[in-house]
């Protein structure tokens, strides 16, 4: 397994730039996601590592190797794709050896990785099976084994899990994890589903419109957005738009006049002007409407959505904004149109400036 | 299950046979019965001077058999088309491919540039090949003119010229049949071998030439079975010396009044090319499909 470099990738159809400069490091045993809306230039980025688009600028340096003008079949990458690509002429045995039958390896030998690839996903009695005659989420699985079994110096998964239900995801998601971990792959995985990325990765690489946004742990992403995009496309935030009236003293739109911090989010001097404050769902508390502290704002119940485990409530001030809360459980059963005391800690709210 | 379907829509049988039927009625009438009718003529004698006698004999079928001029021209036949098939795969496969991997106008400009041709008959397209491959013709004109040669080539009746012909004709055939099936074989499946290790060359090998078998198949069937039953292209373009299987029976039947004769020489050339795509199909499957359910 190998260090990944990617520097300056650049990618312009025409006049339009589906990736721009765009540089990372995914480091030896590490997980990385890519991350971002459609369209932003995730699938693009990683074709460009895997070597099926030529970059218009930059370069992608595997462990030593400035692999940048290299052929796909050369830079033993190994590749999950979307839709899993399998050969549907071999079986999942043979699907899974093509790479090391390329590798000039000998018949024993394959047939001992294979064998090996195909426990480590489970699938060793289907090896004789051809790709049909499996499920999707057995035919991931051999599209895994297929990428793995080669030692590829890096792992690229194009939304390996976008195929599969909602319920098989999750426990593929812990597979894929940890036979990641177990193998130390260096490994950069694409998807849109930012559920996924913040459960699986060590580090997210978030993008929009072909230009990273933020590269962080899911934690610093979470925790420390730098910019109202990230905020909004990683977790829930509640958005109030407004101006920096005087250091620490924000006024919305609708006119509530507001706490906010001195610094913006990435640590700025927050100046006097247009800005935004962010608050996390978990970080806002309702109350009974007769309550009083901690000092807080009048508002009422708009909308209750029940996921289970917690409970949305999204929340009309009096002064005009809307704000959501998580709750885990309701004290007492509120319902749409109910007043309530709405409050939250100044600490837990970010301003943008933007 | 068609047939069960059927039952619960409808509530009467209706089985896929019954509406295959009048299909199979209008094959038979325009197929069988002219065939049957000639297999009937084959077996007639023929007396120069008389136009045809009712007979049941196997002597024309003997006479062609025991002739080596005969055999010698449905050897001919054979070859040419064995290699004319040879040729249009080779070329028809990268066209094909680019076909198939194209994209937008340039492929439609493709398709026309392919499809085109086939409104012309093939008598006047060997009549084009014709003004090209004399000696005054226009290869020649530009070849002398160049200086490339230095003395005009002399295409025009020999096997060369039925052979550029006939591939002429037949790759718009093969190269549409093989499109099909490569547009049927996602990019990523390539992708996904280039990934693996194999290149181009290795990819084609081991994942597009197998996938696109079936498609090669039919493609190669086609132009053999062209070629086989020729008759404009190597009567213009081969002369009165270059006789292949499709001219023979016309001259037969339409200068020599032998319709016996030329009815025995067409069921000989119908067999032949039978056998021969059969034993082929069977080669080719054995060879690409085995342990495929
Ligand atoms: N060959 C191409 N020519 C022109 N534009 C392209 C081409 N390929 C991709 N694009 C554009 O580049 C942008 C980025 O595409 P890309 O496939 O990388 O997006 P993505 O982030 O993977 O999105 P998704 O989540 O929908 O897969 C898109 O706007 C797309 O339309
Ligand atoms: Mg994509």
């Amino acid at each position: 397994m190998s260090r990944l470099v990617v520097s300056g990738l650049t990618k312009i159809y025409g006049n339009f730039a589906a990736a721009k400069d765009v540089s990372f490091e995914v480091g030896e045993g590490e997980l990385v996601s890519l991350l971002g809306p459609s369209g932003c230039g995730k699938t693009t980025t990683l074709r460009m590592i895997a070597g099926f688009i030529t970059p218009t600028r930059g370069s992608v340096t595997i462990g030593e190797d400035d692999v940048t003008r290299i052929a796909p079949w050369s830079r033993n990458t190994g590749m999950v794709f979307q839709n899993y690509a399998l050969f549907p002429h071999m079986t999942v045995a043979q699907n899974v050896a093509f790479g090391l039958e390329m590798r000039r390896i000998g018949g024993a030998e394959v047939r001992e990785r294979v064998q090996s690839a195909l426990q480590m996903v489970r699938l060793d009695h289907l090896a004789d099976r051809y790709p049909r005659n499996i499920s999707g989420g057995q035919q991931q699985r051999v599209a895994l084994a297929r990428a793995v079994a080669i030692r590829p110096r890096v792992l690229l998964l194009d939304e390996p899990l976008s195929n599969l239900d909602a319920k098989l995801r999750e426990q593929v998601r812990i597979e894929i994890r940890t036979l990641q971990q177990e193998l130390k792959l260096t490994t950069i995985m694409v998807t849109h589903d930012q559920d996924e990325a913040l459960t699986m990765s060590d580090r997210l690489i978030l993008m929009e419109g072909g230009v990273v946004q933020q590269i962080g742990t899911p934690r610093e992403l979470y925790n420390r957005p730098r910019s109202r995009f990230v905020a909004d496309f990683v977790g829930q935030s509640s958005f109030i738009e407004g101006e920096v009236v005087a250091p620490g003293q924000f006024r919305s739109i609708q006119g509530a006049l507001l706490s906010c911090p001195e610094r913006d989010a990435s640590g700025a001097t927050l100046n006097t002007g247009k800005a935004t404050l962010a608050i996390r769902p978990e970080a806002i508390r309702l109350g009974p409407a007769a309550e009083t502290a901690p000092p807080g704002h009048a508002g009422k119940v708009e909308f209750v959505s029940y996921l289970g485990s917690r409970i949305d409530v999204h929340v009309r001030l009096a002064t005009g904004e809307a704000v959501i809360s998580t709750l885990r459980d309701l004290a007492e059963p509120l319902s749409v149109g109910d007043p309530c005391h709405v409050s939250w800690a100044d600490a837990s709210v970010t301003a943008f400036t933007a | 299950m068609t047939r069960t379907t059927f039952d619960r829509e409808n509530g009467s049988v209706l089985s896929a046979a019954t509406l295959a039927a009048p299909a199979t009625l209008l094959v038979a009438a325009g197929l069988v019965v002219p065939l049957a009718i000639l297999l009937r003529y084959s077996l007639n004698q023929f007396i120069p001077g008389q136009f045809m006698t009712e007979a049941l004999t196997l002597e024309n079928y003997v006479r062609f058999v025991a002739d080596p001029y005969f055999r010698g021209i449905l050897g001919q036949t054979i070859g040419i088309a064995a290699l004319v098939t040879a040729i249009c795969i080779v070329i028809g496969f990268p066209l094909a491919y680019v076909l198939a991997r194209a994209g937008g106008r340039f492929k439609s400009l493709l398709i026309l540039a392919i499809v085109l041709p086939l409104f012309v008959g093939n008598a006047v397209r060997a009549a084009g090949w014709m003004i090209a491959f004399g000696t005054n013709g226009v290869v020649n004109y530009v070849g002398l003119g160049l200086g490339i040669l230095n003395q005009p080539l002399e295409i025009m009746y020999t096997p060369t010229a039925v052979i550029i012909g006939i591939v002429a004709v037949n790759l718009p055939f093969v190269i549409l049949s093989f499109q099909t099936v490569l547009e049927g074989i996602s990019r990523s499946v390539e992708e996904a071998a280039f990934n693996l290790g194999a290149g181009p060359l290795a990819t084609t090998r081991r994942i597009i030439l197998p996938l696109a078998m079936p498609g090669i198949i039919s493609g190669a069937t086609l132009s053999f079975i062209l070629t086989m039953n020729a008759y404009a292209t190597p009567v213009l373009l081969g002369g009165p010396s270059f006789v292949m299987m499709g001219p023979l029976v016309y001259s037969q039947v339409m200068t020599q009044m032998n319709w016996p004769f030329g009815a025995a020489a067409s069921f000989i050339l119908m067999l032949a090319t039978l056998v021969l795509t059969t034993i082929g199909h069977l080669i080719v499957q054995r060879r690409y499909s085995s342990g495929r359910n």
